[in-house]
C-alpha cells in the first residue's frame, strides 16, 4: 500500500475514493432488497396496491422528479467548474443543488402531511407501509446528502485553488448525490406510476 | 516485544461479541424475532415451551457485552493517534462504548428475565421481552454513535494518505450507521418493514453487522500492527 491514493485513482480512473464504491454499491444493495420486497407485497395485494397508489397525488413525485434532476444537473456543472478552476461557480452550481435538495424535503413534508391528516388509513395499510419505509428511507439519505453538500460549498469557498483530494471529495460527493437521484427515480416508477 | 495482547484482543473481540449474541440469539430460535404483533398469552406459550433455550439465551447476549469492553478501548487509542492527544472525540468514544455494553449487557438480563419465571402472567413476560427487544432495537443511541463516531474519525479526521484506520472500514462504519437509524421506528410498527422483525427493523442491520463485524478484525488488526 505504498501507492498513494492519487496515483491509483489516476490510473483506475474512478470518481471519488475507490473505498467509497462500498458505500454505494452497499447501499444500492440494501434499496435493490427493498424494491424487491415491495414488488413482492404487491404482488400478493395487488388490488389494494392499485387502489392505493390511485390516492397518491402524482404531480408532487413528479415535481420532486425534476427537482432532483435539476439538482443532479447543477451538481455536475459544479465539478465541471470546480476542475476548471472556477470555484465561485462550482458553489453557486452547489448551492443551487441544495436549494432543490431542499425543495424536495419541503415537498415530501406536504405530501406527508397531507397524506397523515386525510381521511384515508394509512395504518392498516401494506402500501402505505412502504410507501413511508421506501421514501422515508429516501429522505434520510437526502438529508445526509445535503450535509455532504454543504460541505462541497464550503470546500469551494474556502479555497481559491482545490487541492486533488477536494476534487475528489466533490467528486464523491457528486457520485452520491447522482445516486440518491438515481433511486428517486426508481421510487417514483415503482410506488407513483406502475399500475396493473 | 511489548505485551500487546489487549490491542489484539481489542481487534477481534467485537466479532466475538457479535457470535456470542448471535449465538444466544440463535439459541433463543429469534431469527425472525417473537413477532411484536402477537399477543401476551401467545409469547406466554413460546416462552413455557422453550423456557430453558431462552434463558440461556438471554444470559449468553449478556455475557457477550463483556467483550464490548477490549474493542471500544482499541478504538479510542487509535482515535488518540488520530487526535494526537486525548481528545473531544476519544472521551465520547469511551462513553459511547460504554453505553453500548450497558445497552447490550441489559437488553440481554431482561429476555432472561422474561424466561425467568414460567409461571407468571402473560402481560409481564410479553412485557419483560418488549423492554428488551425496544431496548436493543429501539435503543440505537448508543450504537449509532460506535459506528458514527468511528466513521468520523476515520473519513474526517484521518490522515488520507497513512490512515490510522482503513478508510473502507470507515465506509462501511457510516453505511452502517445510515441503516440503522430507521430501527428507531419498531416503537411505533408492530407489523411490516418497520416493526422489529421486518426487513428494515431485522433483516438489513443484520445483514449489515454480519458484514462489518466479520470485516472488522481485518480492518484493525491492521491498524495495530501499523500504528499501535
Amino acid at each position: 500500500m505504498n501507492i498513494t491514493n492519487s496515483e491509483q485513482h489516476r490510473e483506475a480512473r474512478i470518481p471519488g475514493e475507490a473505498e467509497f464504491w462500498i458505500f454505494i454499491m452497499g447501499d444500492l444493495i440494501i434499496f435493490s432488497v427493498l424494491f424487491i420486497a415491495f414488488m413482492y407485497n404487491r404482488s400478493l395485494n395487488l388490488e389494494l396496491f392499485n387502489h392505493s397508489q390511485a390516492q397518491l397525488n402524482q404531480v408532487y413525485g413528479l415535481i420532486n422528479t425534476l427537482v432532483l434532476l435539476t439538482s443532479s444537473w447543477c451538481v455536475a456543472y459544479g465539478l465541471l467548474a470546480a476542475r476548471f478552476k472556477k470555484t465561485e461557480v462550482a458553489a453557486r452550481f452547489y448551492r443551487f443543488a441544495f436549494l432543490c435538495g431542499l425543495v424536495f424535503c419541503g415537498v415530501k413534508f406536504l405530501e406527508y402531511s397531507e397524506k397523515i391528516y386525510s381521511e384515508v388509513n394509512i395504518v392498516d395499510n401494506v402500501f402505505y407501509l412502504y410507501y413511508f419505509a421506501l421514501t422515508g428511507v429516501h429522505l434520510l439519505h437526502v438529508t445526509v446528502g445535503l450535509i455532504c453538500l454543504s460541505v462541497m460549498i464550503k470546500r469551494c469557498q474556502n479555497t481559491k485553488s482545490l487541492q486533488e483530494d477536494d476534487i475528489q471529495f466533490l467528486e464523491g460527493g457528486g457520485v452520491y448525490w447522482h445516486m440518491v437521484d438515481i433511486l428517486w427515480i426508481f421510487l417514483f416508477f415503482i410506488i407513483y406510476l406502475i399500475n396493473g | 516485544m511489548k505485551n500487546n495482547f489487549l490491542e489484539r484482543l481489542g481487534a477481534w473481540s467485537g466479532l466475538i461479541w457479535f457470535m456470542l449474541f448471535g449465538l444466544g440469539w440463535v439459541l433463543s430460535e429469534w431469527i425472525p424475532p417473537i413477532s411484536p404483533d402477537m399477543t401476551a398469552v401467545e409469547v406466554a406459550e413460546v416462552y413455557k415451551e422453550h423456557h430453558y433455550q431462552l434463558l440461556l439465551g438471554g444470559v449468553l447476549m449478556m455475557l457477550s457485552a463483556f467483550f464490548v469492553g477490549p474493542v471500544t478501548a482499541l478504538i479510542v487509542l487509535l482515535m488518540n493517534k488520530i487526535e494526537k492527544r486525548m481528545g473531544a472525540l476519544s472521551i465520547v468514544m469511551i462513553v459511547t462504548g460504554a453505553t453500548s455494553a450497558v445497552n447490550i449487557c441489559l437488553s440481554g438480563v431482561f429476555y432472561a428475565a422474561a424466561a425467568f419465571r414460567p409461571e407468571r402472567s402473560p402481560e409481564v413476560v410479553q412485557g419483560l421481552m418488549d423492554f428488551g427487544m425496544l431496548f436493543f432495537f429501539g435503543g440505537i443511541s448508543a450504537f449509532i454513535g460506535f459506528f458514527g463516531w468511528t466513521a468520523y474519525a476515520s473519513l474526517v479526521l484521518d490522515d488520507r494518505n497513512n490512515p490510522v484506520i482503513p478508510r473502507w472500514f470507515g465506509y462501511l462504519c457510516l453505511w452502517t450507521t445510515i441503516v440503522l437509524i430507521p430501527d428507531v421506528l419498531v416503537f411505533f410498527f408492530k407489523t411490516g418493514p418497520f416493526a422489529w422483525d421486518g426487513i428494515i427493523g431485522f433483516w438489513i442491520p443484520l445483514a449489515l453487522f454480519i458484514i462489518t463485524f466479520t470485516a472488522s478484525p481485518f480492518a484493525l488488526k491492521k491498524s495495530v500492527e501499523n500504528h499501535l
